[in-house]
């Protein structure tokens, strides 16, 4: 159902909720909200604002007859007080702090949604993302953009032994979310959970963890990673992509991370920079509110990356 | 979906000369020994456990309960290895002079001579020490309570240390005492026989033939050589495959209701496929079949949690605890190996599993709480070998390059 | 020096050839037998041989796992012990026979801790006064028991005895 708009309030009444956005590389999340900030209020701006409230004002004395007469309010007027719609009336979150090298799927909450970006951050999403990096060189930040540091040569390694080393990380990392899963491992409710079917979720805070790493593309040099993981930053991915190069025995740097999947959100929920405007906000709003009512927050500690890809897809298709 | 493609960076302005180079392209991945459980016996092969250099700030260590990186393996190109109690065997290829070697207790001579005062052997090695039998090259080694047996290419099979049960295939003597001389003995009555396989029991030792042939001597007072008495057995003869020994906690049970069994007896498993891999620990049976499924049964820590410790008939234990999940769906174990009261699984992609009791932190999980079911051991590389003493393990780990 | 104890009550321990070959186990048993305030009057390594033991165990003839105690042989460590209810408090020590499940009923016991399997179950020790006798006579044929409570058993109450460590023996002053 779409519904022509062209009185400000309206459009202000529903510009609350959480909607998801591509982030591009290189700009800070910071950055990132004052350019959506100011869309909005542009694009408010545009459309036909409140009218000002008159000035109402009594006029003669008591005894004789009274005047109630409405004037101009200088107190309510764009001329006087600037644009209806200004940043500091626009409340924007971020569902996840997004490292500034990351680009791609990035979730925000305006205004009253806020309260969803809570909901997203307390239901532990497992995050997928492509890694690039690149054999050969290290460097001091462990990002292309460091200083080398070291250079070495690459030319063992193998799609095979690289998966090799994947595997590795991967089956450690498995084993480590067992640790923090908030039941004691000798235990039979830990033997339950364990041995159903299902992937374990750290039941509170803890270090970031990895559940699917495989490789995209192996073309040496360069490779490109699919990494799922969850309670990640982005210092992390850099330092993953680097421990991987000493695990073959070379050095690697990273050159690209992009988020493509966050719990339900994909890269085709994302609104592009040339989409960050009222319009395609306030769709993007109406998009997100049933995938976030599907994450439970606290809910056991295991989940189904299957079930997630389902829930997903059915979301896809109500689109 | 988006397609990706991969995009060269310009490498970074400042200018680094020298390009290093770690492995060459036609380098293969190393074997390396990890060991852990107690150390007090010296099994682990590490010295400076048993006698700490205090001037270096080492320290005396009891036991390590996690996987300890032995630097022996690095130095020598280890084939096989095997955990008997308070021991570590370790059979080494070429280019090594002697081929095999052992650390720990060697009370009766298990791992040779060593007497560096004449009239005073060593009851207890800190670190490997070469067993100087007069073989050519051991492609496998295996060891019981207190002794060894060695398998060479083409020398036969020769066995070391105790013999009070004729566990080393040759006539028991009454008054030897075997801590005072290492009589290295090869196994005439097997010298026509091309042995494949060879493992030890506490008191026995089981030699497998390239016919499907098992032969076995050694203790039988349960009845574990399968020979149809309950007599000690020192000469070597022909036996069979299946189940036999003692079933006082139902490990037979599928076959007998008796509590020894001196024949072995076909075992019946309804529902279970092929077999390829057995391990039985002293109360408790594994059973691995083709599918990379494995059962257990008998009475302990079975792997089935800590409320179920007794099952006369095997159960699966679920697959999910050996690492197959939605990300590593194909992932089925590959192996079993038991001590007496831990056990051990490794699966397809070379994560070594563990689980039982955990005297010394021989899990090697980090601490010394007995685990119910299987639990993943943190160990660097893929684990091509394990082996269980009594309380402790070693295993041979493929480096990832 | 401790306070003066009750009367004393003998009890033979054997040291079974499964742990005796593993001095660090020994040494814990040693250390646990002392925490415990035992006393040890005699101790001596042994050698059994088929015939001693057959003898030893006479009284489980016939059961089914008669063979595998009577083959079990070995180096071997026979000590007296003394403590008020000696033979009692040494059996509970060393926990149950059946290894196998002492080991998940009792781990704290020297059996739970250090036994390998239901035969090499690391100790020994008399069930009864009776049998405490005709074991100690067995292993230490030249030990008397009246001369011992005539002569030393007072000593040992007062506290009048320092252990020696090496030969694990407590010795009158």
């Amino acid at each position: 159902m779409t519904k022509l708009v062209h009185y400000a309030p309206e459009a202000w009444n529903v510009l609350r909720g959480v909607f998801c956005v591509y982030k591009p590389a290189d700009m800070t999340i910071g950055f990132l909200r004052r350019v959506v900030i100011s869309n909005l209020c542009r694009d408010l701006s545009v459309l036909k604002p409140r009218p000002a409230t008159p000035f109402v004002s009594i006029e003669g004395s008591v005894g004789e007859s009274l005047v109630v007469r409405k004037k101009r309010n200088f107190a309510d007027d764009p001329l006087v007080l600037g644009p209806r719609y200004q940043p500091q009336d626009i409340k924007l979150s971020w569902a996840l702090h997004v490292d500034k090298n990351i680009s791609g799927v990035c979730v925000l909450g305006l205004n009253s949604g806020n309260k969803g970006t809570h909901v997203v951050r307390d239901g532990r999403l497992i995050r997928t993302y492509t890694v690039s990096g690149q054999f050969g060189r290290s460097t001091d930040t462990h990002f292309h953009d460091g200083k080398v540091v070291e250079k070495s040569r690459y030319t063992h390694v193998t799609r095979g032994k690289l998966l090799r080393a994947l595997m590795t990380i991967q089956s450690s990392h498995q084993q480590s979310a067992v640790n923090f899963l908030g039941l004691d491992p000798q235990s039979q409710a830990a033997y339950d959970a364990l041995s159903s079917d299902g992937l374990v979720r750290p039941g509170s805070k803890s270090p970031p963890m990895i559940y699917g790493l495989s490789i995209v593309d192996f073309n040496p040099p360069d490779f490109i990673l699919e990494v799922a993981c969850i309670n990640e930053t982005g210092v992390f991915l850099k330092i993953l992509v680097h421990d991987i190069g000493l695990k073959l025995k070379t050095s690697a740097v990273c050159t690209q991370m992009r988020c493509i999947r966050h719990g339900p959100w994909t890269l085709d929920h994302a609104l592009l920079r040339k989409h960050w405007t009222l319009e395609h906000i306030i769709n993007n709003i109406g998009v997100c509110h049933p995938m976030v009512k599907t994450i439970t927050p606290r809910t056991p500690s295991l989940m189904s990356i299957d079930k997630v890809n389902s829930e997903n897809s059915c979301t896809g298709s109500e689109k | 979906m988006m397609s990706f493609t991969t995009k060269s960076l310009p490498a970074s302005s400042i200018l680094i000369s020298r390009e290093f180079e770690y492995v060459g392209a036609r380098s293969q991945p190393d074997t390396l020994i990890y060991t852990w459980g107690v150390a007090d016996h010296g099994a682990l092969g590490r010295a400076s456990f048993v006698r700490p250099d205090h001037k270096n700030r080492q320290q005396h260590l009891s036991y390590v309960h996690h996987p300890h990186r032995l630097g022996f393996g690095e130095y020598h190109k280890i084939v096989d290895l095997s955990c008997g109690y308070g021991f570590t065997l370790f059979a080494v290829g070429k280019p090594s002079e002697v081929s095999c070697y052992g650390t720990g207790l060697n009370t009766d001579s298990q791992i040779g001579n060593h007497e560096p005062r004449r009239g005073y052997p060593l009851g207890m090695l800190i670190s490997p020490a070469p067993i100087e039998a007069p073989l050519d090259k051991s492609s496998k080694v295996s060891s019981g309570r207190a002794h060894t047996v060695m398998l060479t290419d083409k020398g036969g099979v020769w066995t070391v240390g105790n013999n009070a049960y004729g566990q080393c295939g040759r006539s028991i003597l009454p008054d030897e005492d075997y801590g005072r001389k290492a009589a290295y003995h090869r196994i005439k009555a097997l010298d026509d026989i091309t042995i494949c396989h060879i493992e030890c029991g506490q008191d026995t030792s089981f030699f497998l033939s390239d016919k499907g042939v098992v032969y076995s001597c050694g203790w039988g007072a349960d009845g574990q050589t399968g020979r149809g008495h309950y007599d000690n057995e020192p000469d070597v003869e022909k036996g069979e495959v299946f189940g036999w020994g003692n079933s006082e906690y139902h490990q037979l049970n599928s076959a007998t209701d008796d509590m020894q069994i001196h024949v072995a007896k076909k075992l019946n498993f309804p529902g279970v496929k092929k077999v390829l891999d057995v391990a039985s620990a002293g109360t408790m049976c594994l059973l691995l079949d083709e599918d990379g499924h494995v059962y257990s049964w008998g009475f302990g820590p079975i792997g089935k949690g800590p409320d179920v410790t007794y099952s006369k008939i095997p159960t699966q234990l679920p697959l999910t605890l050996f690492g197959r999940n939605e990300i590593t769906p194909d992932a089925k174990v590959v192996s079993i190996t038991c001590g007496i009261n831990h056990l051990a699984a490794v699966n397809s992609n070379g994560s070594l599993f563990t689980w039982g009791k955990n005297p010394g932190g021989c899990l090697g999980l980090g601490h010394t709480k007995d685990q119910y079911f299987p639990l993943r051991v943190s160990i660097g590389g893929q684990v091509i070998k394990v082996s269980c003493g009594v309380d402790h393990t070693a295993a041979m780990v493929k480096e990832i390059l | 020096m401790m306070a003066t104890r009750g009367p004393l009550q003998l009890t033979l321990a054997l040291f079974k050839p499964d742990i005796t070959r593993v001095p660090h186990v020994v040494q814990a048993i040693r250390n646990r037998i002392i925490q415990e305030d035992f006393f040890v009057v005699r101790h001596k390594e042994v050698r059994l041989s088929r015939q001693d033991t057959e003898q030893f165990y006479e009284e489980h003839r016939g059961k089914f796992f008669y063979n595998r105690l009577v083959t079990f042989i070995g180096p071997s460590q026979a000590l007296i012990l003394a403590h008020e209810d000696a033979i009692k408090h040494w059996r509970a020590l060393m926990g149950p026979t059946k290894v196998y499940k002492t080991k998940y009923e009792a781990p704290d016991t020297i059996r739970g801790m250090y036994g390998l399997t239901d035969t090499r179950n690391s100790t020994h020790g008399s069930d009864a006064e009776e049998t405490a006798a005709r074991e100690m006579k067995f292993f230490f044929p030249e030990f008397c028991q009246e001369d011992w409570y005539r002569v030393e058993e007072d000593r040992f109450r007062k506290g009048q005895v320092r252990l020696d460590e090496v030969k694990f023996m407590h010795n009158l002053f």
